[in-house]
């Protein structure tokens, strides 16, 4: 068990998923637990905003593996949990109906259907097109973005450095990195 | 050449996550972790909810055994070490809890250590009895309506999410240079230093309030006596008392959030307050009820409830209320005797230059 235990832990997600379809096997869904659960409970502490509403859920969630995971096929686990948590919180909100929690089954709604789960599509590029791509950036994104990422400065840091503030150094270096992609993937698009 | 850039992403595990939480991660933890926010998606959201319940992933069962949870480890070997080892950690935290510890990250420093959660001040009996068993600080330190409107930055629209073009303005003039010669530029031009607000602001009563027509449909719920029966003018006396009704209704939010800086204006920070906990009772992010509650907080002298408020403020995608709020945490914290945080925060002000970045550097230079 103990050995068996071990083995799993090196498994890539969809090596696990993959080898619970095949053996059925709990342990599985525990080391996926030990992965994850923590991310499925902090989602939906967001949205239930109630511990024990929300610890709940992740119980509820990961005991569903156990059947979901036979049942679906599943390419990237880790965006297919997040949207399994989502939806799990979209379901309470509804059967709660509390006051105040329009907004949250709206967000929810909305993710759900527009679909927007992490890209995880990798782009091959050059570091010359991404040097080339981050100087057409604005300043303040472009500074951001290099003190972040290439001098590998924490949030803190680089607002103590820039003197912006925690909520516009993550500002800056989300609407950067986007930009950067929006930049990459026009380079990249092949001729048609 | 050709490099792969997106390398394998291993999402942060519950250890560092609760190192960060606590504020003890190493500087390699704080970085996993910050990169995992920064690219959005499963582990930005995740934080977002364990950062506002820092204590909470400590109530979650650490393992999932047989398709079950169970909070120990597998084996009768690892029973008997469980409760020792139980009662070593109870002991270290009620150890490091005794030290004054220093405030480190910024995200924990408002909540960590800080004995009330929002779970608590939402409690809505108890909290409305412990308002009304609070007493106001003194006089001269409160913050009273009058000093909340003059020390309430001049505010501006700001779009900091628009993409490509530089729009979000500088919060400060570039500082133009100094002629040495002549007295007439021996005294800096005055700059007028503006906030911003990246989404629809208002004023009620000459203050600041973010405009939520957009966003909230529905009322808000109030409980009114209503007097029944014949009054006692008309009345032959013959009728033993008035019958008392109860009613429900809902009144705008507009209207309602009109009452409480009615109440502020007036410096009644009592009943401004428990009005705006019923605001976050129907919208529990809604940030005029946070920033000016806080505000109501630091008068009754619950500097930690109002840390907790003005957090709220900072930490959100909206940015109307972050500088102010910023500035009235670290009075908290100066209250708090948490000197190490409140100079953290009030350097970071003056790094800002913004409309408190005078304010700060005298209060740094009192602190030292």
């Amino acid at each position: 068990m103990f050995f068996r235990k071990k083995t799993y832990q090196d498994f890539t997600d969809e090596s696990l998923v993959h080898q619970f379809s095949q053996s059925g096997d709990p342990d599985i869904v525990g080391v996926l637990y030990q992965r994850y659960a923590h991310l499925v409970f902090g989602v939906c502490l967001k949205y239930l905003r109630n511990r024990d509403d929300s610890r709940d859920a992740v119980i509820a969630i990961f005991e569903r593996l156990l059947t979901n995971l036979k049942d679906h096929k599943i390419e990237n686990f880790k965006s297919w949990l997040h949207s399994v948590s989502r939806n799990h919180c979209l379901m309470i909100l509804r059967k709660l109906n509390r006051p105040g929690t329009e907004k949250d089954i709206e967000t929810l709604e909305h993710y759900l259907a527009s679909d927007e789960t992490e890209n995880t599509e990798s782009i091959e590029l050059s570091i010359v097109q991404l040097e080339k791509a981050i100087t057409r950036l604005n300043a303040d994104q472009r500074v951001c973005i290099e003190l972040f990422y290439i001098q590998e400065k924490s949030y803190q840091e680089v607002a103590a450095q820039t003197g912006f503030s925690l909520i516009s150094v993550k500002s800056h270096i989300q609407n950067g990195k986007r930009n950067l992609k929006n930049m990459l993937q026009s380079h990249e698009k092949p001729n048609q | 050449m050709k490099n792969q850039t997106n390398k394998p992403h291993t999402p942060p595990n519950r250890e560092e996550i609760q190192a960060f939480l606590k504020g003890t991660a190493d500087k390699n933890i704080v970085r996993k972790i910050e990169e995992s926010i920064s690219d959005g998606g499963f582990e930005a959201e995740a934080m977002e909810g364990l950062v506002s319940d820092p204590e909470a992933l400590n109530l979650l069962p650490e393992q999932l055994t047989n398709g079950k949870l169970n909070s120990t480890g597998s084996g009768s070997v690892y029973k008997w070490l469980f409760w020792p080892t139980l009662a070593i950690a109870v002991i270290a935290v009620i150890v490091s809890l005794n030290h004054n510890r220093e405030y480190t990250t910024p995200i924990v420093a408002g909540t960590k250590e800080m004995k009330p959660n929002m779970e608590e001040v939402l409690n809505a009996e108890a909290e409305q009895q412990n308002i009304e068993n609070a007493i106001l600080i003194d006089e001269t330190e409160q913050i009273t309506y009058a000093k909340t409107k003059a020390d309430q930055p001049k505010t501006i629209i700001a779009s900091p999410e628009k993409s490509m073009e530089p729009t979000q303005e500088k919060t400060s003039d570039p500082v133009k240079p100094i002629d040495p010669i002549g007295p007439e530029n021996l005294v800096p031009e005055k700059e007028e230093k503006v906030a911003h607000s990246n989404v629809k602001f208002t004023y009620m009563n000459d203050l600041k309030v973010i405009d939520y027509s957009d966003l909230y449909t529905a009322g808000i719920k109030k409980t009114e006596i209503v007097l029944t029966g014949t009054p006692a003018n008309v009345g032959d006396g013959s009728t033993a008392s008035t019958e008392n009704e109860m009613r429900t209704v809902f009144i705008p939010y507009e209207k309602f959030l009109m009452e409480c800086m009615e109440s502020f204006s007036k410096n009644q920070f009592k009943s401004a307050l428990k009005n705006y906990l019923i605001i976050l009772q129907h919208y529990p992010d809604d940030l005029n009820a946070h920033f000016y509650g806080g505000l109501c907080y630091y008068n009754l002298g619950k500097f930690d409830k109002a840390v907790l408020f003005f957090d709220k403020c900072i930490y959100n995608a909206y940015s109307t209320f972050e500088e102010e709020a910023e500035w009235y945490k670290a009075l908290c914290l100066i209250k708090l005797s948490k000197d190490a945080g409140a100079k953290e925060l009030l350097q970071r002000i003056l790094l800002r230059k913004g409309f408190y970045a005078s304010r700060a550097e005298k209060t740094l230079s009192e602190l030292k």
